[in-house]
């Protein structure tokens, strides 16, 4: 169960950091929807977007953070690279890229710049370095931050001051860096006073720098905040959990009631299968539950949808399209779970009918193959009934193969409760985890995806828990 | 067995147990907001009324406006109380003086704040105070030194047709805040709660009307504009202020005043406020300020034409809820700006105007759900009530919901358009135009957007004029539109929409004709002289054959069919054309790394055009730049900059028409289509929601304001 749980972690993380834009794609993309763009769009200030993104935790680097080995002259190098002049190596358009990417090295790249700014021989660099140093040591403000004022206006206002201690500069093709400030030494002087100041706070040891390799990433931030549970969706504004805890309830009545539904169904086929094998009956059935299983759920939900839900020229609106209530809130008692059954009939039926077929042709082919055991020739010999053999004997034993495939059932559903909370407009988790996966919200994704795995794997172990009720020798060890 | 059947029984019975037990709660809440809704629906007036012996500085508020006539009357009163009981005619005499100066009063007061004294029926006295305006309005035309604003929309609305619900598709906003959310759908929920100054005509959208501005002076540089804001307008009371009694501070009246707009700028301009893409748009606005309650002057510290639209564009914004804490105490002014980002307003998912609408609920991901402000200054809106359903994601659902009569108007996508309507899958669908009595209508309405294929100048394949001439001709433009776009929208000949004003119609459209092609290919040395079907020249120091790639956005199969009928007769004529579908992120790259030959993209514009951005020489050579083909022409150049300055519309006209002169001779790109929507509503039956089909037939409607959809829908 352990294993199973980190490797979607560990998959999930990889899939969201892939699709997550980084902050050049995010400030070329504002104000533009997906094929067309805005035509008086105007370019914004790479600082008004600071804040946000790093609240993200996308400027770590995703699990090794080999930037706290970095090195003044690897700085110097890296700030030469972006220049247009004599040094530069970047064709144009990767220049505003690679200059994104130097100022959101963040912490790490603190002290080399700073040692550069220091440096009297490199007075070229110094008003660029300035510029790297201030955004580099920029602090986001937190969600916790919120909560405590006077923190938060410490920070605000240390940021300000930082902003304020930039060297103005401009990059020309002809001469490379040129300083345009007036003020140069003075806020240069300022800066390095501020940094020293701080030093503590952006310096590793040698110990502190292999630690910071491995825990100042963004897989560690971001398994930090979902164990403590305090992750944070900036797209829906809320805590994760607590959008979760409104629908994860709407969900798992429908999976619960789903799998009674599969199970009631599909084991009754299944008996009767076997005990009419080889008749025109069984052949029947069996050819309809296979089409029915090669059918796609978002494929019959559809058909579903459009010929039974809708009003049109040729139909009338016989189930309802939208929700697992009705709108009219009041209801008595009776009528409402009358209500809510009538709702979901369709979303059952879509979510269940691809298992009819895997479990009861797996129930017939047990059921089959304990009927022609030993021990049911000598029931039948003692004089036995039928059904006695089958429901008395031969069906308990099938069972444990039944419940393994049930535990795994509910895992197939997983992929189908998404197409059935979309196509009847049900909100629960499918929706959720889908609305976050087309808006790219990271943490919503981890936490709704942590979430419906959870639920499975404890229904995988409710069914190892059955094994015990349904067979005896499995008890007899724990018990 | 048995023990299973038993525990499968137990689960169900506990489930059932929930359901009953969560079901009786939710009676119980339910009832308790039942309650909440009926106590929202108490309006202004009455809130005065109950005010009135605690807070006498708010009556004092509301009545400023006449504060002499107030106290004349007062006096009168007064006199009235202490005249002795003998002195009967003396008595008479005041009273008959006293009612005649409160008839005054209120038919000032009638003026000023229309609905706040109209009680519970607006709809009768709204007109007769419209029409007793003592403001005199212009005729709409920009113009220094004089109020040219159009008196305020209302012959829009008929008061006998009002009421109903209209019940539309939207989706759940990242939050509420109108500064720091700048998505499409937060400023569709704000232009249903709040105003601007003023806003554009909806028939002739150059022309300017009066909103919460009554006059308007821009000095004769048009770089100060001052305003007088409209008297007795008032805020509306947010929901939360009857849901909690922790916020029963927020039920005082608060009258709007030239501050609001003050607030609205300082906090886009506050270094600590996250609102990135509107920053831009205000760092030349060099000063803004209340010269008093009524009064609000903006200087900019350059000419240019479109600070016009942002100043007279502005809105307010509730400064006597973001400037204080959840328990109605000031936040010191050093700490409004970091406040401001998550603010506790904007948490509990709260907004407030002054505008036709008020928020009444909203769920996350369920409903928004508005209704008419009772105490609204102007004629306001036709329903009564708005309900936006969020959780409608799937289109063919939308589709069902529509249908099935729980959605009353909605946009069809271009597919649904084909199958439903073109193909008669759905009978009752039809055309406005071909039947007006269909029980679900649809029309089709332009939008200020455009698509092209833009060349890239900088490669030497797409230098020459000429060829890029030549690819014009062989673009089959008609045919795509017909058969990729069935028919929806109109081809266009230059870079502005040809609706607009600005539009040149003598330029000869680009239609296809290949031989005219070939002719100018020629021309430009591109010939087959080595007989392997592809056209060559030499070009680059070497004998090159006409081969280019194509990039465009892969998600529109309209896009992929327009290019498929394109390569075919590219093919025909001897040129190879490759297409490469990208990803909108990949594509956006392509365009600032100029890395193409040739591209799919399409412009959203805005209405007042700045040819700037897009076409200036100084742009073409600049990473990241809009620019992105190489466009530089020095007339275009000086056009731009005379374009920018220029206030009267007559001789904007003649720039603009020159400037698409050059852009229709250069071919920077081969212009295709000027994008047209459809949108369907309920026509017939129970849910018919009026008649919409008049309000979309113009090209402004969906992009200069979408107000008037809600205005314009009347019931027949």
């Amino acid at each position: 169960m352990i294993p199973t749980m980190v490797g979607i972690l560990l998959i999930t993380f990889a899939v969201v950091r892939l699709r997550a834009p980084g902050l050049y794609e995010e400030m070329a993309a504002s104000g533009q929807s997906a094929g067309e763009r805005k035509a008086d769009a105007k370019l914004a200030n790479i600082r008004s977007y600071l804040g946000r993104f790093k609240r993200t935790g996308n400027d770590l680097p995703a699990v090794l953070n080999t930037r706290v080995w970095i090195e003044k002259d690897d700085v110097i190098e890296n700030l030469w690279m972006l220049e247009k002049g004599e040094h530069a190596t970047l064709p144009a358009g990767d220049r505003g890229r690679a200059e994104v990417e130097l100022y959101l090295k963040g912490r790490a790249y603190v002290i080399p710049l700073l040692e550069v700014l220091e440096d009297e021989t490199l007075t070229e660099l110094h008003a660029p370095a300035s510029e790297a140093l201030t955004i580099c040591a920029f602090t986001p403000t937190n969600i916790e931050d919120y909560a405590k004022e006077q923190e938060r206006q410490r920070i605000v206002s240390r940021n300000q001051l930082l902003e304020k201690c930039a060297i103005e500069f401009i990059n020309t093709q002809e001469d490379g860096y040129l300083c345009v400030d007036e003020q140069y030494q003075t806020k240069r002087q300022k800066l390095i006073e501020i940094i020293r100041n701080e030093e503590s706070a952006f310096s590793y040891s040698t110990a502190g720098k292999i630690g910071a390799t491995f825990s100042e990433t963004g897989f560690v931030s971001i398994m930090g905040k979902l164990f403590s549970g305090t992750l944070y969706s900036h797209m829906k504004q809320q805590f994760v959990f607590a959008i979760i805890a409104d629908r994860w309830f709407i969900t798992f009545w429908l999976n619960i009631m789903a799998i009674i539904l599969a199970w009631g169904i599909a084991v009754p086929l299944g008996i009767r299968a076997a005990r009419k094998k080889g008749s025109l009956e069984e052949r029947a059935t069996g050819g309809a539950l296979m089409l029915l299983w090669s059918t796609p759920e978002f494929f019959l939900g559809t058909i579903l949808l459009v010929h039974l839900c809708t009003d049109s020229s040729y139909g009338q609106e016989i189930f309802p399209s939208k929700g697992l209530t009705s709108d009219d809130v009041w209801m008595s008692t009776p009528a409402f779970l009358w209500d809510i059954c009538y709702h979901s009939f369709l979303p059952l039926i879509v979510l269940t009918y691809n298992s009819f077929t895997v479990l009861s042709r797996y129930m017939r082919g047990q059921l089959l193959g304990e009927l022609s055991s030993d021990y049911v020739r000598t029931a039948r010999a003692k004089g036995a009934s039928e059904d006695q053999i089958v429901y008395g004997h031969s069906l308990r034993n099938s069972m444990v193969t039944m419940i393994t495939l049930g535990s795994g059932l509910l895992a197939s559903m997983y992929g189908g409760f998404i197409f059935v909370e979309l196509i009847f407009n049900i909100q629960g988790l499918g929706t959720l985890l889908l609305d976050a996966a087309l808006t790219a919200d990271a943490p919503l994704i981890m936490g709704s995806t942590i979430v419906s795995v959870g639920l499975l794997l404890i229904s995988i172990l409710v069914a190892d828990i059955l094994y015990a009720v349904v067979d005896p020798r499995i008890r007899s060890q724990y018990v | 067995m048995k023990t299973f059947t038993n525990g499968l029984l137990g689960l169900i019975a506990l489930l059932m147990i929930y359901q009953i037990i969560d079901r009786y709660l939710e009676q119980q809440q339910l009832h308790d907001v039942y309650i909440q809704q009926k106590a929202l629906s108490v309006d202004i007036q009455s809130l005065i009324e109950q005010n009135k012996e605690s807070n006498a500085h708010v009556i004092e508020a509301i009545q400023a406006q006449s504060v002499q006539q107030q106290t004349s009357a007062q006096l009168l009163r007064d006199q009235i109380s202490k005249t002795p009981a003998t002195s009967t005619t003396e008595l008479e005499m005041l009273k008959q003086l006293l009612a005649e100066k409160e008839k005054s009063d209120s038919l000032n007061n009638h003026n000023h704040n229309q609905s706040a004294h109209s009680g519970t029926a607006p709809s009768v006295n709204i007109p007769q105070t419209i029409a007793m305006e003592k403001t005199s309005y212009g005729d709409g035309f920009p113009v220094a030194s004089t109020n040219f604003l159009l008196p305020p929309m209302s012959t829009h609305l008929n008061l006998a047709k009002r009421g109903g619900v209209l019940r539309q598709f939207n989706s759940t906003p990242k939050g509420l805040n109108p500064i720091t959310e700048q998505s499409a759908t937060v400023s569709d929920i704000h232009s249903y709660l709040n105003d601007s100054l003023s806003e554009r005509d909806h028939e002739h959208p150059e022309l300017w009307r009066s909103q919460l501005a009554t006059t308007v002076n821009i000095s004769e540089d048009f770089m100060t504009y001052t305003f007088t804001i409209r008297k007795g307008v008032y805020w509306q009371v947010p929901r939360i202020a009857f849901e909690d009694e922790k916020y029963a501070w927020l039920r005082e009246p608060i009258e709007l005043t030239a501050h609001d707009f003050v607030f609205f700028i300082k906090m886009i301009q506050d270094p600590e406020v996250e609102c990135p893409s509107i920053k831009p748009y205000f760092e030349d606005m060099e000063r803004i300020e209340a010269l008093d309650d009524y009064t609000l002057q903006v200087q900019w510290s350059k000419k240019v034409y479109t600070s016009m639209s942002t100043s007279m564009g502005l809105g307010p914004l509730p400064r006597h809820v973001y400037t204080r804490f959840p328990d109605g105490s000031l936040i010191p002014d050093t700490q409004i700006g970091t406040t401001f980002n998550k603010h506790w307003f904007d948490e509990k998912r709260q907004a407030i105007g002054v505008g036709v609408c008020r928020l009444v609920q909203y769920d996350d991901d369920v409903r928004i759900v508005f209704e008419r402000h009772k105490d609204y200054w102007g004629k306001g809106i036709h329903f009564d009530r708005i309900e936006q359903d969020c959780q409608t994601k799937d289109p063919t659902n939308m589709l069902t919901q529509f249908k099935n009569g729980n959605i009353s108007l909605m946009g069809l996508q271009p597919a649904q358009y084909k199958s439903q309507v073109l193909d008669g899958k759905e009978k009752r669908f039809a055309l406005y135009a071909d039947n007006k009595k269909a029980d679900l209508a649809c029309i089709p309405f332009k939008r200020l957007s455009y698509t092209y294929i833009g060349w890239n100048a900088k490669r030497s394949l797409f230098a020459d004029r000429r060829v890029r001439q030549a690819m014009s001709y062989l673009f089959p433009r008609e045919r795509a539109l017909q058969e990729s776009y069935f028919g929806l929208g109109a081809l266009l000949n230059s870079n502005v929409h040809p609706d607009t004003i600005y539009a040149n119609p003598n330029l000869p459209a680009y239609n296809f004709d290949p031989d005219k092609a070939i002719e100018l290919l020629l021309e430009a040395g591109w010939d087959d002289t080595d007989g392997d079907g592809l056209l060559d020249a030499f070009v680059d120091g070497k004998q090159q054959s006409f081969t280019f790639k194509m990039k465009y956005y892969k998600d529109s199969p309209s896009w992929t069919n327009t290019l498929l009928l394109f390569e075919e007769e590219l093919r025909k004529v001897g040129i190879k054309m490759e297409r490469l579908e990208l990803e909108w992120k990949d594509l956006l790259k392509v365009y600032e790394d100029r890395d193409f030959d040739a591209v799919s993209g399409g412009w959203r514009m805005p209405f007042e055009v700045d040819f700037e951005q897009l076409w200036h020489s100084r742009f073409a050579e600049e990473p990241r730049s809009s620019n992105f083909c190489g466009f530089a022409n020095s007339r275009a150049d000086e056009l731009i900059k005379a374009m920018q300055t220029e206030f009267d519309v007559q001789k904007r006209i003649a720039i603009a028409h020159e400037f698409q002169e050059i852009i229709h001779r250069e071919q920077p790109y081969t212009f295709f289509r000027a994008a047209e929507s459809i949108v369907t509503w309920q026509n017939q039956g129970a849910g018919k929601i009026g008649n919409v089909g008049e309000a979309y037939n113009a090209l402004h409607i969906h992009s200069v304001s979408q107000k008037k959809t809600r205005y314009h829908i009347w019931k027949e």
